[in-house]
């Protein structure tokens, strides 16, 4: 028997709100009734071969509107239909066996990422989600992404680049957003560059899989 | 577009390496394959094998005075795209998956539901009537906006944002509701958010109660491709019902009535409006939210199983309603008019205001997150 729950925290820095909510425990025997979830938090949590007590951190970071707060909701299995601009930050954890998996999603407006570095400590791994579609930003996007790229707090962290929403139109592809953003001279840590749709799912598991690599890898 | 981004402040490599061979979507420094050797064959997603269409039919670009948009059935739920616009008339009759709107000086524009998010970017002296899931500005200036939004709006270094209720009317304007997943009944139009508040000074308001839409948006050029779409712009004929939002009311009294899920409950969520804003009474909310057995106690305070039952079938409608004497007007029209209706209806002007926090607290918190 062992327990799992999801934690989920809120916390709006302008209004100091600070609200969380437990979802109900959900006790389970043997067999995950989540299992059909492949690329769900437990499953994430099942693959990485942390030793016990330790505690894998995941920060989600990326411009406002860029889809990080869906993808943290899908990877959670949670309705995606009904998701509101995040004011201050999501967290999700997965406590399973000893081992627990901590997802941060930050907000991303322009005001609020100077914030974006009391997250930085402790950072196993760094899923940037870029719009895909929204070719007027690009090059904000790469402009925060070279200087995270550039944070000592962040030095050696593998990086996952979700170029998301590629399930709308003008969506432009994978090799194209990597060819701009300049990831082949990325020399001082592993990183991958992942097209996903967050808002269906497509994508997002093949991303996690390389996150977990990464993970145990450095942990070796 | 040309080449884009990409400021790198790293050293620059001698010599770059080559990218590793495989698929166009994922890409990466393949330091984590050890000596493997297998070359998996690239994988295809849905994007890579769906027909390619021409971006710049999903797009307005660079217009000026005139009279454009899309018909109903020309978006399909796609997304689309309006920049460097200036006086013009926009009309998108049609719903879509997500739409950005950039630069755009001195325009009147009217946004078909839209499932995902809208974003005005660098925009000056709108007029707009809009409905999303996410309402989001950045670097705006001088907007007024009726709008249907399902999440709280956002605004960023926007000063001058003026809001009003949702009101709008075409026939097809339902089904393109229901097509982009919103409610008509959830609708944040009056409580803004705002990323860079200035203190002694607010950068959004509501619109004057009294706002005359097409004052705002006028009809579009009978000479237009958009003539033979039949608008109105009554506030009885509204598709989104007409709400107090955060404004004042006169009354302390209020009433929450919910309606729960069967064949009706819209046409019935309607009726309701009619008959206590005829007397009346005041529209202040509405939301259209799932419950689960366990909020039925908390929220209705009453463990009566058939409610535990009901929710069951379907989300519930609540509304609140404002006015002296609207519990007992509400109760009767629920005799009367609703006899038979799986409804709740507030007991007493003792109890209800406790109802009515007591749901739509319960609403905000599931919805919220």
């Amino acid at each position: 028997m062992f327990f799992v729950y999801y934690v989920t925290f809120s916390l709006s820095w302008n209004a100091r709100i600070f609200a969380y909510y437990v979802t109900p425990l959900v006790t389970l025997s043997g067999v995950s009734g989540r299992q059909n979830h492949k690329m769900g938090l437990l499953s994430i949590l099942r693959k990485l071969k942390s030793t016990p007590d330790q505690e894998v951190r995941i920060l989600l970071l990326g411009l406002d509107n860029g889809g990080k707060t869906t993808l943290l909701k899908q990877l959670a299995s949670e309705d995606i239909t009904h998701i509101t601009p995040t004011q201050g930050f999501n967290i999700k954890s997965v406590q399973s066996q000893g081992f627990k998996l901590n997802v941060w999603d930050i907000g991303g407006q322009r005001k609020i990422r100077p914030y974006w570095r009391n997250y930085f400590e402790n950072t196993d791994v760094l899923i940037y989600v870029i719009d895909s579609a929204d070719r007027k930003r690009f090059e904000e996007t790469g402009q925060e992404l070279a200087e995270l790229l550039d944070e000592e707090k962040l030095s050696g962290v593998p990086i996952l680049v979700f170029a998301n929403k590629q399930d709308l139109l003008t969506a432009a592809p994978a090799s194209e957003i990597a060819e701009g953003l300049n990831l082949h001279t990325i020399r001082d840590r592993v990183w991958q560059i992942q097209s996903c749709s967050a808002l269906t799912g497509e994508g997002v598991q093949d991303g996690m899989n390389w996150v977990c690599k990464s993970v145990n890898a450095k942990r070796k | 577009m040309g080449c884009f981004f990409s400021k790198s402040r790293r050293k620059s490599p001698k010599k770059d390496s080559a990218l590793p061979a495989g698929d166009e979507s994922a890409t990466g420094n393949d330091l984590l394959e050890s000596s493997n050797g297998n070359q998996e064959a690239p994988k295809q997603y849905s994007w890579d094998k769906r027909e390619k269409v021409d971006p710049k039919d999903f797009m307005l670009t660079g217009l000026k005075n005139e009279t454009v948009g899309r018909l109903p059935g020309k978006l399909n739920g796609q997304q689309f795209v309006i920049q460097d616009c200036e006086n013009c008339n926009i009309y998108v009759f049609d719903h879509s998956a997500t739409i950005t709107i950039d630069d755009c000086v001195n325009c009147r524009i009217m946004l078909g539901p839209v499932k995902g998010s809208v974003f005005f970017r660098d925009c000056k002296d709108i007029k707009c009537v809009v409905a999303c899931q996410q309402f989001r500005t950045r670097d705006c200036k001088k907007m007024d906006v009726f709008l249907c939004c399902a999440t709280q709006p956002i605004i960023e270094s926007s000063t001058g944002m003026k809001f009003g209720c949702y009101q709008y009317y075409y026939p097809d304007l339902a089904f393109h509701f229901k097509d982009a997943g919103l409610s008509i009944f959830n609708n944040n139009w009056s409580n803004i958010h705002d990323f860079t508040p200035v203190s002694g000074e607010t950068n959004w308001s509501l619109l004057p109660e009294d706002s005359v839409v097409l004052e705002y948006m006028p009809l579009p050029d009978p000479e237009s491709e958009f003539k033979s779409v039949r608008i109105s712009t009554e506030a009885n004929r509204s598709i989104v019902p007409l709400t107090k939002g955060g404004r004042r009311t006169e009354s302390d009294e209020s009433c929450l009535f919910v309606f729960f899920a069967g064949d009706y409950t819209t046409a019935n969520a309607r009726k309701l409006i009619d008959e206590t804003t005829t007397k009346g009474f005041v529209l202040i909310q509405t939301k259209e939210v799932s419950m689960r057995p366990e909020d039925v106690n908390r929220v209705f305070q009453n463990n009566a199983e058939s409610l535990t039952e009901w929710i069951t079938k379907g989300p519930v409608v609540a509304l609140e309603l404002n006015g002296d004497g609207v519990v007992e007007a509400c109760r009767s029209i629920a005799n009367e008019v609703f006899n038979g209706t799986k409804l709740f209806v507030s007991e007493s002007k003792n109890t209800s205001s406790r109802d009515v926090d007591n749901f739509f607290n319960f609403a905000d918190m599931q919805m919220g997150l």
